[in-house]
């Protein structure tokens, strides 16, 4: 089988944020619960998340025109990419602290201490929830031309297995990964493909430019745009 | 619930910024200046980024 490239990377990079969001959660409720219990919420919560995708893609699947489906799914992709990309130029800028797994790890920890075991195994079921949710709302985004999502579901599998794998070897928060870097790349892709299809769900496909090559266009508009405003004008300066 | 839907849709604010979007799309279109949104909504989409960024 032919793995589309312009499909993987995108959902494979966007799903590993999520999956290392969410693996960092699972890792400091095992610490205070076991990996048993913290293994049973992710797969609880993997099995609701099985659920949500059947009955949605059969939802999207079930009368629905291709351009009411990019429509709508471009918003969605717009409301996540914008903030997305938001955020990451407000930490490139400095106007909020970066994103820290192991600050997200103590705070995790932290809440833990206060609650008892359900509690405990609540938070680590929410976390996975939430994270693949995101992730689905990109497979199913990104493989709208995906015949199946079997490349979709694949990158975002592969995700998975590269961050429960790396998270296992280092036993400790991800947060070598440069995150923010991600984020600016995948927000800037994901609001790119945004602002595409709702235009084109609206005036059309002529409505481009450049026809497809303006989703690259747009992506590095994004990626540079916001890079460069985010060292220049919104740049907080450094105490000395 | 709360956490599902701040998941699809984020803050109010960025509810907004994506409606105003959706807003200027739909009127350049049905202006018939279709050729011009291609290259305003990218600058608005990017200001509308640096917006949410500020706050």
């Amino acid at each position: 089988m032919m793995i589309n490239w312009h499909i993987f990377l995108p959902i494979f990079f966007t799903a590993m944020v999520e999956w290392v969001e969410a693996f960092t959660i699972v890792l400091a409720v095992a610490i205070s619960i076991g990996w048993r219990a913290a293994g049973g919420a992710s797969l609880a919560a993997f099995a609701a998340l099985a659920v949500l995708t059947v009955f949605c893609d059969r939802f999207l699947e079930y009368g629905a025109t291709e351009v009411w489906v990019q429509g709508l799914i471009g918003v969605l992709l717009l409301l996540f990419g914008l903030r997305w990309l938001a955020k990451a130029i407000a930490r490139q800028a400095g106007l909020k602290a970066l994103h820290d797994e192991s600050q997200e790890f103590a705070e995790t920890r932290a809440k833990l201490e206060r609650a008892d075991r359900h509690a405990s195994w609540m938070i680590a079921f929410n976390g996975v929830l939430v994270e693949g949710l995101e992730v689905w709302l990109i497979v199913v985004a990104l493989g709208i031309h995906d015949p199946g999502h079997v490349t979709a579901y694949g990158a975002a599998l592969s995700a998975l297995i590269v961050v429960v794998a790396l998270g296992a070897f280092a036993h400790a928060p991800l947060s070598q990964i440069p995150e923010n870097l991600i984020k600016f790349g995948v927000g800037s892709a994901i609001t790119a493909f945004g602002t595409f299809w709702t235009l084109t769900a609206i005036g059309g496909d002529g409505i481009w430019p450049a026809g497809d090559w303006s989703l690259a266009g747009l992506t590095l508009f994004y990626f540079l745009g916001g890079q460069l405003i985010a060292r220049t004008a919104l740049r907080r300066p450094q105490e000395a | 619930m709360k956490a599902l839907i701040k998941t699809l849709i984020g803050d109010r604010y960025n509810a907004l910024a994506v409606s105003m979007i959706v807003t200027l799309e739909l009127i350049l279109v049905a202006s018939g200046r279709g050729v011009a949104a291609g290259y305003a909504v990218p600058i608005f989409v990017m200001a509308a980024a640096v917006w949410l960024a500020r706050r």
